[in-house]
């Protein structure tokens, strides 16, 4: 590596470290907006301000998931993923045009300020509070671990030291392509020999970079901790809004990186069309006993490529997920509670449209960000999850402020980490300090305790979460998966039934809750434990992943189980006080009107 | 919890942000429906045989700009109606201050 490589990654390890202050700036900026209202109402809820966009950008599940666990998929299974992913296309629709008019209002109408709040206050019942607060901790908790693992990584890439690893890794399977004009690149691919495919393929295969015993990571253990640090503190400093305005902000730097990205791995490497027949053309030559997965036209086809004969995505499966990332959105605590805080319903119909956009921008262009980066480092193994980070890094090393421009490009998966993180703390920490602090241990608490407690609440949620990355696990969509389906099942039920269902009661309720969260773990436990038996060869590569009855994701399963649970207790169960029922389904006047 | 601030009118009348939401779920539970029933339909005609030959449109491969690309545009063009001409806006509520819980 020459010394102008060297010097322009220190670039973009500034460019990311001006990131990171931009964002404790906000936090600290937030800070002074919670003073001018209450603390409670201001630190785990904005005042309930948010504008269009803030809500748009903020409100669902762009996370490292997004930039990492997504495109990871993409890079090892191929084209397959834009199914898995497609869901997205009625995310907006769905996330905002179901439950946020009458979450807003209720919580509202309730004084509310989380979802616990909401239900305990809705059914009238603290056990539905406290177990709702308990089932958020447990799944979120999932959720932080997979994405502390993706800050980390980011960090560990933007490294100096690191990006010469990814140069050297990036080198035989680039060759003449990542080294000259795209002209020149498409040219040389197509020029190679049979026999240099085949040699270019061994060299490859003689690799396996992760098979090997490896020495600590210390470079993704300082990665965790820096990530750590930040995310910690200014999720500290200003609270919600810290966590919504730095949110805003990170969503804008995705963009933006999302786009100049797209638009270097076009120049360098040519349309998806071109990617795409060149990655296939270098997958290994599948033999006669080969299973039928390990074709290269699998790469384009369904269930998609894998040479151990994993069907990463049969159809039944593929079905599921357009429950997956519907209901896991609307089921979102950290979604409803950005509902809770919306300003007004013009507010939410413009978010409805602003994200649809927005969601096509990025997800499509990450799409063949990935398929390309089959092309550049086709060994990359278990380490597919860096796939975007190191191809930011490749795409802009020979480009004038290379190393800057690719900081500005990490800064996209960074923000989306370390918004998700900030605002699932919030969540966790509201439910701490809401339901267990002030409901059972001290309910007199001043707004001082309560920042006391919310703190160390914080503080310990980033601790356990670096232990927790100490042996990261592959695949870290496989964490996100199994938290949104575990929200989706434990709380979307519950949802439409405080907002929609004057019968529904709290029993009722709280059948649903547990019931649906209960199966979606039942099922995750049998993936896990079940041996050999229970693996029936679906979905991504990892021994984090569930049982699947009848091929489909938990989730439905889960739903299925909490609908039914929910509805059969509350009708087996006294109704609901109608005086109580009717001040939240009813017409109301406000009292200034009516005197 | 209290009446905050709010008081019921004399009839029982249905609560308007209640009866807007309620209808426009309805409508985006059938969007929802169409977009799932349509995407992994025409995915599994068009996508799930890996003896065909690969081809191409807008550089996607054709199964994906039928199955997924084309459907997001639309449903894209479905938000914005949505948004701008179906979904009504309503009074939410006053917002309370939540300190008086503590």
């Amino acid at each position: 590596m020459n010394n102008e490589t060297t010097s322009s990654s220190y670039g973009a390890l500034f460019a990311l470290g001006i990131f990171i202050v931009a964002s404790v700036w906000l936090g600290t900026q937030a800070q002074r907006a919670i003073k001018k209202g209450s603390f409670v109402t201001g630190f785990f809820i904005g005042n309930r301000g948010l504008g269009a966009w803030t809500l748009a950008l903020t409100a669902t599940v762009q996370s490292g998931g997004t930039f990492m666990g997504f495109p990871s998929l993409a890079y090892s299974y191929g084209w397959i993923v834009a199914l898995w992913i497609g869901s997205y296309m009625v995310v907006p629709i769905t996330g905002f045009g179901i439950l946020a008019k009458r979450m807003s209002q209720l919580s509202r109408r309730t004084g509310a300020i989380t979802v616990p709040d909401l239900l305990r206050e809705r059914f009238q019942s603290p056990a539905i509070g406290l177990t709702a607060s308990l089932l958020i901790m447990f799944f979120l908790s999932f959720m932080l671990v997979g994405q502390f693992k993706a800050g980390a990584l980011i960090i560990k890439v933007a490294w100096p030291s690191a990006e010469k690893k990814v140069e050297t890794e990036t080198k035989p399977a680039v060759n003449s392509p990542a080294n000259s004009t795209p002209v020149a690149a498409k040219s040389a691919a197509s020029d190679l020999s049979t026999s240099e495919k085949d040699k270019l393929q061994k060299e490859t295969a003689k690799k396996e970079p992760n098979t090997k015993p490896q020495n600590i990571d210390w470079m993704f253990y300082l990665g965790l901790a820096i990530f750590s640090v930040t995310v910690v503190g200014y999720t500290m400093i200003g609270g919600f809004l810290a966590a919504v305005w730095t949110d805003l902000f990170q969503s804008v730097m995705m963009i933006i990186g999302v786009a100049i990205l797209f638009a270097l791995v076009t120049w360098k490497i040519g349309s998806p069309e071109y990617a795409t027949n060149f990655a296939m053309e270098h997958l290994p030559k599948p033999t006669a006993t080969s299973p039928a997965t390990a074709n290269p036209n699998n790469f384009v086809y369904g269930p998609g490529y894998n040479p151990t004969g994993r069907e990463f995505l049969p159809l039944t499966f593929a079905a599921s997920y357009f429950f997956v990332w519907i209901f896991g959105g609307l089921g979102a605590p950290a979604t409803q509670v950005r509902l809770m805080a919306c300003k007004d319903t013009a507010t939410i119909r413009r978010s409805v449209f602003l994200l649809s956009v927005y969601n096509f921008f990025i997800y499509f262009p990450i799409l063949f960000i990935a398929i390309a980066g089959r092309v550049i480092m086709p060994d990359l193994g278990k380490s597919s999850d860096e796939v975007v980070p190191r191809m930011a890094i490749w795409a802009t090393q020979e480009i004038p402020l290379g190393s800057l421009i690719s900081g500005l490009i990490l800064a996209a998966p960074f923000g989306a980490v370390m918004a998700t993180v900030s605002s699932y703390m919030v969540v966790i920490a509201s439910g701490v300090v809401r339901d267990i602090y002030q409901g059972f241990l001290k309910p007199k608490a001043t707004a001082q305790e309560i920042r006391l407690i919310t703190n160390i609440c914080m503080v310990t949620i980033g601790v356990i979460a670096i232990a927790a990355n100490i042996q990261p696990i592959n695949y870290l969509q496989a964490l996100v998966v199994f938290c949104t389906s575990g929200g989706a099942a434990s709380f979307f039920m519950p949802a439409m039934m405080a907002a929609f269902w004057r019968r529904a009661t709290a029993a009722g309720v709280l059948a649903s809750m547990l019931s649906g969260s209960a199966t979606t773990l039942a099922l995750l436990l049998i993936g896990i434990f079940g041996g050999p038996s229970f693996d029936q060869k679906l979905g991504p590569e990892t021994a984090f992943r569930s049982y699947y009855f009848l091929e489909m994701e938990p989730v439905v399963w889960g739903l299925v189980v909490s609908a039914i649970c929910g509805v059969v207790v509350s009708l087996l169960t006294a109704p609901p006080p109608e005086s109580h029922v009717s001040m939240l389904f009813d017409k109301h006047e406000p009292e200034k009107a009516v005197a | 919890m209290t009446n905050r601030g709010h008081v019921a009118s004399p009839q029982a009348e249905l609560d308007p942000v209640l009866k807007s939401s309620a209808r426009e779920s309805i409508f985006v539970f059938l969007v929802w429906l169409i977009a799932t029933v349509y995407s992994v339909s025409m995915c599994y005609w068009l996508g799930y045989d890996n003896t065909r030959p690969v081809s191409y449109m807008f550089g996607v491969p054709l199964w994906i700009f039928w199955g997924v690309l084309l459907p997001w545009v639309v449903c894209i063009v479905v938000s914005w109606w949505f948004a701008y001409f179906y979904m009504t806006d309503e009074y939410l509520g006053d917002q309370h201050d939540t300190d008086d819980l503590v």
